[in-house]
């Protein structure tokens, strides 16, 4: 309570520490809690491109056996292949749980994923929007027969899906139990494993596949977004240094325009441990005051880059508590300097500096 | 009690040395009641930071209770600075903490404590404990000063020009509590230059250019 009262009554005298320490905590937690949602929506976004997955497409085929080869080193389980449907090539790609993510957005109508339990429905299609007339399928749930088989319509691609594969107007998306039939002259084959990319080049001949590793791909993107978090970070650790520089150089001014009343309360009887441990609290009061004040600043712009760019970026200040208590720590030990200045000023110093008496 | 024995304190003014305590010699009994007085500069001041504890001295000896001040630890000078309460010409409050507080700031740094409103009600500032110095007239400032000595039962009382910023009423009223705070065994020693002052003390003791002339 006395300590309180005492920071309140000298508040003139922190505005500047207040002030220097929040523009260094906010600046700390924006670069954070900033870098961390574009790197967690980076992420989330290759989920849900199905970047997530190393793909590989053949230019040509090469032999029969190679499939089951691939399949089975690499565990991969979906694939898909071309399908000539009256005399033109239509990809028929089929999927999983990964790959299907691909699929989950970007619908405007309806959704290609209709999970029963955890399962999908065998006998679902979705089919890209140039085959809608060519199936004269208009609605979802509308039944087509392809192959000899009869599939319902749970997900029409509309244009403008924003794919890694370009162009999905001209496929026709089937679920696990049917993809096997249509594997013969298969193009894609996904994989959660990487590609042993020699081993693809000895099996199939150099020029003979297109080799996308999107998990490269998604991880170097990753890299850069934290090595551009790290930089940031590192700077913003800089502006900490230098409001601490300025913290001290207040607070060493501070303590000599405070002289009256530490003679007061040396010859009340305080020790230099008493005034010591004083000015010590009395900054971590001071920083824990700006961390609250922080916190309220970050929150303020988070809501209002929420509200402004209609995103959704998430306030994790327990995550940040490492840096906040790394602040708090690196602040507080720099006060030591001048509250030992301070438990060493003597009465006399102070009756001297006419201050006292 | 106290006995200083040919103290010399220094200090340089314009590279030559100023001799504020010149080889004095002086004993102040237990229970005494004294007033030093002097022209300004010559010396009082310095004699009563000696005293307290705030400064030292140069060549000479200061006893406190029979012990040699000058061979003093750390330790025993902050208990000896504890023993003694100062009273100053301007008070000396915190102007941010209240009455209460100002008095009870001393009990942050010492065991022993009275009854805070046994101590108010004797200084007569019962009714002022809530109020800030500012509110406060210098007599009841100063009241409170003395409060904040008695508050953690210190045996002297060193007062600095006590009077020094109160019209004569308030004067008189400190002085009569510095009587009857004498009368109840505390040492009290007055530094002043008003004369009037210095006669309502038990004992006189003159100054002249660092030394005792009486």
């Amino acid at each position: 309570m006395w300590l309180i009262k005492e920071v309140f009554y000298q508040r003139k005298r922190h505005y500047l520490t207040i002030i220097a320490s929040c523009i260094a905590i906010v600046l700390v937690l924006l670069v954070n809690i900033i870098s961390s949602f574009i790197i967690e929506n980076v992420n989330l976004s290759f989920e849900q491109l199905g970047l997530n997955i190393s793909c590989i497409q053949l230019l040509e085929k090469r032999n029969d056996n190679w499939i089951d080869s691939v399949i089975e080193i690499y565990d991969i389980r979906k694939y898909s292949s071309y399908k000539k449907i009256q005399g033109r090539d239509y990809k028929v790609i089929g999927c999983n749980s990964n790959l299907s993510k691909v699929f989950t957005f970007n619908f405007e109508r309806g959704h290609f994923l209709t999970p029963t339990g955890n399962r999908y429905n065998d006998n679902q299609i979705v089919i890209g929007s140039k085959l809608k007339h060519y199936f004269n399928c208009y609605q979802l749930n509308d039944f087509i027969n392809f192959n000899g088989i009869t599939f319902q319509v749970v997900g029409i691609l509309e244009k403008d899906n924003y794919n890694l594969y370009e162009d999905f107007d001209d496929c026709i998306f089937i679920f696990e139990g049917y993809v096997k039939d249509y594997t013969q002259s298969g193009l894609y084959f996904v994989s959660n494993k990487v590609f042993d990319e020699s081993y693809i080049s000895e099996l199939l001949g150099e020029d003979n596949y297109f080799f996308i590793d999107q998990r490269q791909t998604k991880d170097s993107l990753i890299a850069l977004l934290n090595l551009i978090r790290n930089v940031l970070l590192a700077l913003s650790f800089v502006s900490v240094v230098v409001s601490i520089i300025c913290i001290v150089n207040n607070s060493l001014s501070n303590i000599y325009s405070r002289m009256k009343e530490i003679g007061i309360k040396k010859a009340l009887g305080a020790s230099n441990e008493d005034i010591y441990r004083q000015f010590i609290l009395e900054s971590i009061l001071i920083f824990l005051i700006s961390i609250v004040i922080s916190c309220l600043i970050v929150l303020a712009i988070i809501k209002l880059i929420n509200l402004t760019t209609k995103n959704e970026v998430e306030i994790d200040f327990v995550s940040n508590i490492k840096y906040i208590t790394l602040i708090l720590i690196i602040a507080s030990s720099c006060n030591i300097y001048p509250a030992k200045k301070a438990s060493e000023i003597t009465i006399i110093e102070t009756i001297k500096n006419n201050e006292f008496s | 009690m106290i006995k200083l024995d040919k103290a010399v304190k220094k200090y340089k003014v314009d590279n030559k040395d100023l001799l504020a305590l010149n080889y004095l010699d002086l004993i102040l009994e237990e229970n005494c009641f004294v007033a030093i007085v002097g022209v300004s500069g010559c010396g009082k001041s310095t004699l009563l930071n000696v005293i307290a504890g705030y400064d030292k001295i140069d060549y000479g000896y200061y006893y406190f209770n029979n012990k040699d001040v000058n061979k003093f630890s750390k330790k025993e000078k902050s208990k000896l600075i504890k023993n003694i309460g100062v009273i100053f010409q301007d008070f000396n409050l915190l102007e941010y903490l209240t009455v209460k507080e100002n008095i009870l700031l001393a009990t942050r740094y010492m065991n022993s404590k009275k009854d805070l409103l046994k101590v108010a009600k004797k200084l007569d500032i019962l009714d002022i404990l809530n109020k800030y110095p500012s509110q406060l007239s210098g007599g009841q400032k100063q009241r409170v000063a003395i409060a904040r000595c008695l508050i953690t039962n210190k045996k002297i009382i060193l007062a600095d020009e006590p009077t020094g910023s109160l019209d004569k009423d308030n004067a008189i009223k400190i002085m009569e509590i510095f009587k009857k705070l004498n009368d109840e065994g505390i040492a009290i020693v007055i530094v002043t230059h008003d004369e009037n002052i210095a006669s309502r003390c038990k004992k006189i003791i003159r100054m002249e250019n660092g030394r005792v002339v009486n």
